[in-house]
């Protein structure tokens, strides 16, 4: 098996506008996933296809080996949904909550339970309503990791949390991944806590995959190219069709070019032969990636300027 | 192999249906506790008769508000089978309406475990509850000096109980077809009462002189309402209390784990769950309004069958062609994201 989940042109419709647009994608077992895309993308709609919460109007997802149904109850043991929209029990206590996943799962560790509660500071006699934001997803945390799943889906998980328990938590996902082999889907916002761990990156606009790869492999896609141009940048390098974006501060100029590393080498060059003074190849963050695949699929909003 | 009840759901269920259940019965056993305190009192002091008195009387109309059965000490039959409708709808759409049930779907259950054990569970509840109250109120019974035979205690324990059932299974219906907590309710004594209000329309569109057939049938229709038998029983349990009650349990049930599997998640805040239920009742309304426009309309009481039927038909086309209208133009106007 070389892929824990595997989606092929999964769809999802509600009433009749398409959330999720054929999303074809693979994880590699044992791998940290991301899941990007701007709001409204369609991520925590997937992650609910991959655990069987809801139905694709059309494709299918497959899960270790199986393929997720609506009452997928044996999958679901090795299969955990970890997100905010799912709300837990109010009325139970820490502790009823934990009682519930002893009876619950099979492979419960109890050795695990007891640790994480111990240093994720968890008031086991507290009710669950009373717990803030935070504290609610660390218990979610706690739950699915003490279950020992195979499979962790993890839909905006660092929201609301400081950034101490953020820390702890990417440690605590990082860690298992490694001891235990699980791998993890992880949608966020939250970009540069995912270029820290993540191996490999979907990105999804409008409900369909605009870019999906392991991390390095995506950046070799966009390169940015540096340089200092005492005669400025010439025109007809500025509206290159590779060029996606152009800054220039004085004589400096950073130009963010697609096509992978020889358009970025072709770049330098023609730069050089403008004149430039000094010119550089770096890679560009997740973050910018996903703001300039965005940009390219139309997606960009103006600046807000208040009186 | 899944578990047929899996432990961690009838975990789950007790500790959140345990105070659900005891308000029940409190609500339910509550006026029979007071009256029996009260005898009690009688029996332990006999000083103090006005306030005792006045308990009596209180607690005499509270259960007459409750009932209204005033004069039937058996009472409570009416409010009963209400309230185990409204349970049902409860402990089925509470937690889904707090979003505990993506949690509890999220885990290693299914669908019909999930109902399963909810339904058991609560109707473990409604029983238990009405074992008290039946209980008291025979207790209070003989403290009366009007004590019931013990086989026609056990008999009317027995109906009650197949026809609390029956409610129960409507308010779990009622449930799996609306999203909104408050009104599942409704929904679920308005499908216990389905059959009684067809009847209803059967004899107003047919008119005082019906033929003998549309009589029969419309009177075997409303005894398959289980709201019907909220009256109680006056000459004993008939053969199609049985056959209803039987019915609405059994297959009522299978009803309500086939609806329950079919209802999208994604569409759990939605008023009702199957979007397809909006036509059905517009258009069952609108026959409703229909036949009582056709019904004002008449100067003469004596309407022929087919001139009333085309003027129902009339009304009801030309309402619900209306109601559409406004239904689109509403949506239009407020729910559509340009």
């Amino acid at each position: 098996m070389s892929t824990v989940i595997r989606t092929e042109r999964v769809s999802k419709a509600f009433a009749g506008k398409l959330a999720v647009d054929g999303v074809t994608m693979r994880v590699a077992p044992g791998s940290i996933h991301g899941l990007i895309g701007a709001n409204g993308a369609g991520k925590s709609t997937l992650l609910r296809m991959m655990v069987g919460l809801m139905e694709p109007t059309s494709g299918w997802v497959e899960v270790l080996g199986q393929r997720v149904r609506k009452d997928a109850d044996a999958l679901r043991q090795r299969l955990h949904l970890v997100g905010e929209d799912v709300a837990l029990p109010g009325s139970f206590r820490v502790m009823d909550l934990i009682q519930y996943g002893r009876f619950a799962y099979r492979t419960w560790d109890e050795g695990r339970c007891r640790a994480l509660l111990k240093a994720l500071q968890l008031p086991e006699r507290a009710f669950i309503r009373s717990l803030s934001r935070g504290m609610k997803m660390q218990l979610r945390l706690l739950m699915a990791l003490s279950a020992r799943p195979q499979v962790l889906l993890l839909d905006e998980p660092t929201n609301g949390l400081d950034a101490v328990v953020k820390r702890q938590f990417l440690q605590l996902i990082v860690q298992e991944v490694a001891h235990t082999g699980m791998s993890v889907v992880f949608a966020t916002h939250h970009l540069d806590e995912l270029e820290r761990i993540a191996d490999a990156v979907t990105m999804m606009y409008s409900g369909r995959v605009v870019m999906t790869g392991e991390l390095p492999q995506l950046q070799q896609f966009m390169k940015r190219v540096q340089a200092v141009l005492p005669d400025g940048l010439p025109f007809e390098l500025r509206q290159h069709p590779n060029v996606v974006q152009v800054e220039e501060s004085g004589q400096f100029c950073a130009l963010v070019v697609d096509g992978g590393c020889e358009t970025a080498a072709n770049m330098v060059q023609a730069l050089r032969t403008a004149g430039a003074t000094y010119t550089e190849v770096v890679n560009v963050g997740v973050e910018e990636l996903l703001r300039l695949t965005l940009s390219k699929e139309g997606y960009t909003r103006d600046g807000i300027l208040l009186s | 192999m899944a578990s047929f009840f899996p432990k961690a759901l009838v975990f789950k269920e007790w500790r959140q249906q345990r105070w659900w259940g005891l308000l029940f019965l409190l609500v339910l056993a509550g006026p029979e506790v007071l009256v029996l305190t009260v005898r009690l009192m009688r029996i332990w002091s006999e000083q103090d008769a006005q306030l005792r008195l006045t308990m009596l009387e209180m607690i005499r109309f509270t259960l007459a508000a409750m009932t209204g059965q005033a004069d039937n000490d058996s009472g409570g039959l009416e409010y009963y089978a209400f309230a185990a409708a409204a349970f049902g709808s409860i402990i089925l759409s509470y937690d889904r309406s707090h979003g505990g049930l993506w949690y509890t779907l999220s885990g290693p259950f299914t669908r019909r475990q999930v109902l399963r054990v909810k339904a058991t569970l609560g109707a473990l509840f409604l029983m238990a509850s009405l074992v008290v109250f039946a209980v008291l109120l025979y207790a209070l019974n003989l403290g009366a000096g009007a004590g019931l035979p013990v086989h026609a205690f056990l008999r009317w324990l027995g109906c009650e109980a197949l026809l609390q059932l029956a409610c129960f299974v409507c308010g779990l219906m009622g449930a799996t077809l609306v999203g909104q907590v408050y009104v599942a309710p409704l929904a679920g004594w308005l499908i216990g009462g389905l059959p009684l209000a067809l009847s209803v329309y059967v004899q107003l569109l047919t008119g005082p002189n019906s033929a003998n057939w549309v009589f029969t049938m419309t009177h075997l229709l409303e005894q398959f309402a289980p709201l019907y038998y909220t009256r109680g029983f006056p000459s004993g349990p008939s053969a199609m209390f049985f056959v209803c009650t039987g019915c609405w349990i059994l297959v009522g049930y299978f009803g309500v784990q086939q609806l329950f599997r079919a209802i999208s998640l994604e569409r759990m805040d939605n008023f009702f769950l199957f979007p397809g239920l909006w036509h059905w009742v517009v258009f069952g309304g609108c026959c409703f309004v229909g036949l009582v426009m056709a019904e004002e309309s008449s100067v003469d009481e004596q309407v022929p069958a087919p001139e009333m039927l085309l003027k129902h038909a009339v009304f009801t086309v030309l309402l619900w062609l209306l109601v559409r209208w406004l239904i689109r133009w509403y949506r239009k106007k407020f729910l559509e994201v340009s």
